[in-house]
């Protein structure tokens, strides 16, 4: 078996296109969603979304020509501005990259439905043109008015295809789904191959899409916020959505030490599962406490003895959507677990919203940040905490606190009852 | 239409798909090949040719596209301006 270093990492999402911007507003506490205007004039229940400013990414900066543009949706393009700034700081040659060692492995949450709706649109618009002879005239509705990059825009691997055309690379090129547990899913499963020796190293995460259709259904459900993402508190009223990507670089650690790369963390566990309760949406109490245990039975054979000797993570990054019923019983399935002393509770899409399929990526990144530079994210909007959840009062920063912190457990969950998890250690 | 008005929309057209430096564009005259000697991919010609309809207001059938012998810059001008835009 290998052991897996992170090695690189990047992000856009509505709190920076570049990791160090991005630290800054997480230890900041800075809050990155708004109102949305065309929220407002659909009179959505939920007017705020907390999505990256695309006008203001130079995606030229990143080494991605206007011809690599062509073939991707918002979901891929956030996908490669993110990926470039993993594999610059993975310090990866196109020597490194382009082989059969090198693999790609990136989904996304929703993805795609831009290009979907726009496809729709173009195919059936009924254009009108004028000529001199025969004035004006209406064309009938042809598929070809969509162009011919609607396929690579819109398929489901549109995040690891157009990544791999981008990088060259020769090894697998996948993409999972598995709703909001999407992200560190991908990352799970790209840690879970070089572990097992098929890749040597894989650029995976997750990234999600900025799109009024999906934005109006999870509105229809009622399950956004119409105030703000009040993650802990008794007054959280729904989670508000978000889009962008974080991309890691994972690498086999001997590999990576060969290189003279000092990892960014190593990977001590990961688990992957179903609540198996029947239930879509629920979250699950049972399917939670074994994703949790799941997660230190793997990767490192002394944890679960350790954890039955007191062993816990210094920080626990919560899934934490501000959701009615999601907050209080993860919370109580942590403490089930891990006591209610000697760790942290950090719930940061507070700060940065839901960004489903981007959420796991993006928060396994936060937690890199967090063992880097010794410190747990506020939880900024937990006021007035959850009177269910007092008895943990002690364990939920308000402000930022330091430490020399060592390791994080991530969780997130999603529909479908999925639960993942991955334990990492400070590199 | 003149062919230079056509040659100046057509190059301002094809910025994004060009796989080349922009200069190249820039000096491109009407025996420049757009695959050849621009880097646009062949999957995008259909793309370009959206366009060129959007931006003159012509139509053009499929069998006139695929009649196409040459992707010069010279036979795709000449194609627009068979439908005198």
């Amino acid at each position: 078996m290998n052991e897996v270093a992170i090695v690189g990492a990047g992000v856009i999402t509505s709190l920076g296109f570049d990791l160090e911007t991005f630290s800054q507003s997480l230890q900041e506490g800075k809050i990155g969603y708004k109102t949305v205007p065309l929220h407002e004039q659909l009179n959505f229940r939920s007017r705020i979304a907390s999505y990256p400013d695309e006008s203001k990414i130079d995606y030229q900066t990143f080494g991605i020509t206007s011809q690599m543009l062509l073939s991707c949706d918002d979901t891929a393009r956030y996908t490669l501005a993110a990926t470039a700034q993993a594999i610059k700081q993975a310090n990866l040659n196109n020597d490194l990259l382009q082989n059969p060692d090198t693999g790609i492995i990136i989904g996304c949450g929703i993805g795609g439905l831009n290009e979907a709706v726009d496809l729709g649109n173009q195919v059936a618009d009924k254009r009108v043109i004028f000529s001199k002879e025969k004035g004006w005239k209406a064309l009938a509705p042809r598929p070809r008015n969509v162009g011919s990059h609607k396929v690579d825009s819109v398929m489901a691997s549109t995040c690891s295809a157009n990544t791999s055309v981008f990088l060259k690379t020769q090894g697998i090129g996948e993409s999972l789904s598995s709703a909001c547990s999407t992200g560190l899913g991908n990352i799970g499963y790209a840690y879970r191959m070089i572990k097992h020796g098929y890749q040597k190293r894989v650029v995976c995460g997750g990234a999600e899409t900025n799109c009024w259709v999906a934005a109006s259904g999870f509105d229809a459900m009622m399950v956004l916020s119409p105030t703000g993402s009040h993650s802990l508190s008794s007054k959280r009223d729904g989670f508000v959505i978000g889009a962008g990507a974080g991309i890691v670089v994972l690498e086999e650690l001997q590999s990576a030490l060969a290189r003279g790369i000092k990892p960014l963390a190593i990977i001590r566990g990961y688990y992957s599962g179903c609540d198996g309760s029947g239930d879509m949406v629920a979250p699950n109490r049972e399917g939670q406490l074994r994703c949790m245990r799941g997660v230190l039975a793997d990767g490192h054979p002394d944890w679960e003895s350790k954890f039955k000797k007191g062993w816990k993570p210094d920080i626990i990054k919560l899934h934490g959507t501000a959701t009615p019923t999601g907050d209080v019983l993860e919370v109580k399935s942590v403490t089930e677990t891990f006591g209610t002393e000697g760790y942290y509770l950090t719930a940061p899409k507070a700060l940065f919203g839901h960004m489903l399929g981007a959420a796991g990526s993006v928060e396994l990144i936060t937690a890199i940040d967090m063992l880097q530079k010794g410190y747990v994210v506020p939880n900024v909007n937990c006021e007035p905490l959850d009177p269910e959840l007092e008895f943990v009062s002690h364990l939920i920063p308000r402000k930022k606190v330091r430490g020399d912190f060592k390791t994080a457990l991530c969780l997130n969950f999603g529909f479908g009852s999925t639960n993942a998890a991955m334990i990492i250690e400070k590199g | 239409m003149q062919r230079n008005e056509l040659l100046a929309g057509l190059k301002e057209i094809l910025v994004p798909f060009i796989g080349v430096e922009k200069e190249k564009l820039n000096s491109a005259t009407e025996t420049t090949d757009l695959v050849k000697d621009l880097g646009v991919k062949s999957t995008d010609v259909i793309n370009v040719v959206l366009e060129i309809e959007k931006k003159w207001g012509v139509s053009f059938e499929d069998e006139e596209i695929d009649a196409l012998q040459e992707l010069t810059v010279k036979s795709v001008i000449d194609l627009i301006t068979s439908k005198n835009p």
